[in-house]
């Protein structure tokens, strides 16, 4: 396994060696994020990345075929963009964790801030604790699941993707409605809970399934109460 | 976008190496913001002084005058209204201290002493028993020329500028001071709407304000709180509700420290408490000079609050 001592390397420095040791070794340990923006962004190329620490803004951003894991806390975005591949982060993330994220997976261990998966467009966001005000914002593909709590306009103007919430939720935003929980889903949620042993694997039945009620699709002036919560 | 943050030693701390943390954290935190440094430092109050920070604009007491000859001007003026018992100066900016001010004097004698320098063309950038503003446009290493991080004390802001709503000079830069309150400051970043409705309803109350700069609105906001009884949780509170626009911003009292968040949670911070100091900043990049091992990190949600005294 490759190693990278971030500390006293530039960050462009820091990514050149994680490029360069998923090449020859498949594996890269980062020692010292010291809580920097942008580590580990843009990777292209399917490896294992362990950054030891907490980071900073950005992190995996823009991510294809790698798997990233972050042993403790992340800042803003992370995993924003992400095509494929996977970042699991140990401890908290803060805002807009997965935001306009097309498809790989994005775990948290912890619990995330504001905005989690604001105009996720596909893939999986797990979330093991609770989310902050506005999270699922503009969602339009994908699946979202949180073991704990929501916070205030949970799902505004949700499109076609799907969440699943284990704990209560303060509240919905515009256009968002609780769904049955089909045998689909729960097969498909059981598989998840299951692979990324989050929140100590809770049983699917425990979650409730939101959807968007379609109502949003179409503009009509007599929902204009809802709109104005969207905008 | 803006970079704040904050530090309080819990422990008295008043040989603390305030300036030279909160310096290194601005420092950290100027990518945030580039056009404008300043800090905030406190220290254990001096019975009967006062410090004030001045400007001495270029423009005042007469065209090509040196720094020298407006500060005497500055001196001689203000002089008439109380006893000077000490004057140093750094290029255009004068620390100005007055002894025999008792600690029951009120806001009309901050008044009285605040309008004496202004009348002479110079501005007042802080007035305070234990707490000095040090501020200017530029980065936070060109701050070096004031010794700031030299400063040991107990508690203090920090904020780098990248200013969007008005313009760049020191005294648009933050802290902002709560004029005419003693040992008030405040470091915001984002921007308020309605903060033209605010000034216009505080200056009807008699208030007055050096800038027409968002930010300096929510110091005397807070400050007429305080005046009124509220406690300095429950003024931040109020203003989560009075305030318009995104923000989050830190606030620092004579003995006291807090920080209020806007609905939206549109701006960050990342809170650092142990038992010795608790800090805040923007980025948790910034936390770097102060945090150890055995600190907890967390991020407060919208609408948050929370306040810590000495």
């Amino acid at each position: 396994m490759a190693s990278v001592d971030a500390r006293g390397l530039s960050l462009r420095e820091v990514n050149s060696a994680i490029r360069e040791g998923l090449t020859s070794d498949g594996e890269v340990l980062v020692t010292n994020p010291d809580s920097r923006h942008n580590l580990a962004v843009g990777l292209s190329q399917p490896g294992r990345v362990t950054i030891d620490g907490n980071v900073g803004y950005y992190c995996g951003g823009m991510l294809q075929l790698a798997e990233i894991e972050v042993t403790g806390n992340a800042g803003w975005s992370v995993a924003s963009d992400m095509q494929s591949g996977s970042v699991v982060v140990r401890g908290n993330a803060s805002a807009a964790a997965g935001a306009a994220m097309r498809g790989g997976s994005l775990i948290v261990h912890g619990s995330t801030g504001p905005r989690t998966g604001i105009s996720q467009k596909g893939g999986v966001i797990v979330i093991g604790g609770s989310v902050d005000y506005m999270s699922g914002f503009v969602n339009q593909r994908g699946v979202m699941v949180v073991c704990g709590d929501t916070g205030e306009a949970f799902a505004d103007s949700i499109y076609e993707g799907r969440m699943f919430v284990r704990g209560q939720i303060a509240d919905f935003g515009g256009g968002a409605k609780y769904d049955d929980l089909s045998e689909h889903d729960a097969a498909e949620l059981s598989g998840l809970l299951e692979r990324w042993a989050v929140a100590g694997t809770p049983p699917a039945e425990e979650f409730r399934k939101i959807v968007s009620d379609k109502r949003l699709y179409n503009f009509d002036k007599r929902d204009f109460r809802l709109w104005r919560t969207a905008l | 976008m803006c970079g704040i943050a904050g530090l309080m030693y819990k422990n008295g701390g008043s040989a603390a190496p305030l300036g030279r943390h909160l310096c290194e954290m601005a420092g950290v935190l100027g990518s945030r913001g580039l056009d404008s440094t300043g800090l905030a430092l406190y220290g254990d109050p001096r019975p009967e002084h006062i410090a004030l920070r001045v400007h001495l604009r270029r423009d005042h007491a007469g065209n090509g005058a040196g720094a020298e000859e407006r500060l005497s001007v500055v001196r001689e003026r203000v002089g008439q209204v109380a006893s000077v018992s000490g004057v140093t100066y750094t290029g255009n900016i004068a620390r100005i201290e007055l002894g025999d001010i008792a600690e029951t004097e009120d806001l009309g004698r901050m008044m009285d002493i605040t309008h004496a320098v202004e009348a002479t063309g110079a501005e007042v950038l802080s007035l305070g028993r234990s707490m000095e503003i040090v501020k200017d446009v530029g980065p936070a290493d060109e701050m070096n020329v004031y010794d700031a991080s030299g400063f040991v004390g107990t508690h203090g802001l920090a904020h780098t500028r990248l200013a969007t709503e008005s313009i760049v000079n020191i005294c648009y830069s933050h802290p902002f001071w709560a004029r005419p309150f003693p040992d008030i400051s405040v470091v915001h970043n984002g921007q308020l709407t309605n903060h033209n409705k605010l000034r216009r309803s505080l200056t009807r109350r008699g208030y007055e304000f050096l800038t027409t700069n968002d930010s300096e609105v929510i110091s005397v906001f807070i400050a007429d709180r305080l005046r009124g009884g509220a406690s300095l949780k429950e003024a931040l509170v109020d203003s989560v509700e009075g305030l318009d626009g995104t923000f989050t911003y830190l606030v620092a009292t004579r003995d006291g420290i807090g920080f209020a968040k806007d609905r939206f949670s549109t701006k960050p911070l990342v809170v650092a408490e142990n038992e010795n100091m608790v800090a805040m900043a923007s980025e948790e990049v910034a936390l770097g000079p102060v945090i150890t091992a055995d600190t907890d990190i967390y991020e407060p949600t919208a609408r948050a609050v929370r306040t810590w005294h000495r």
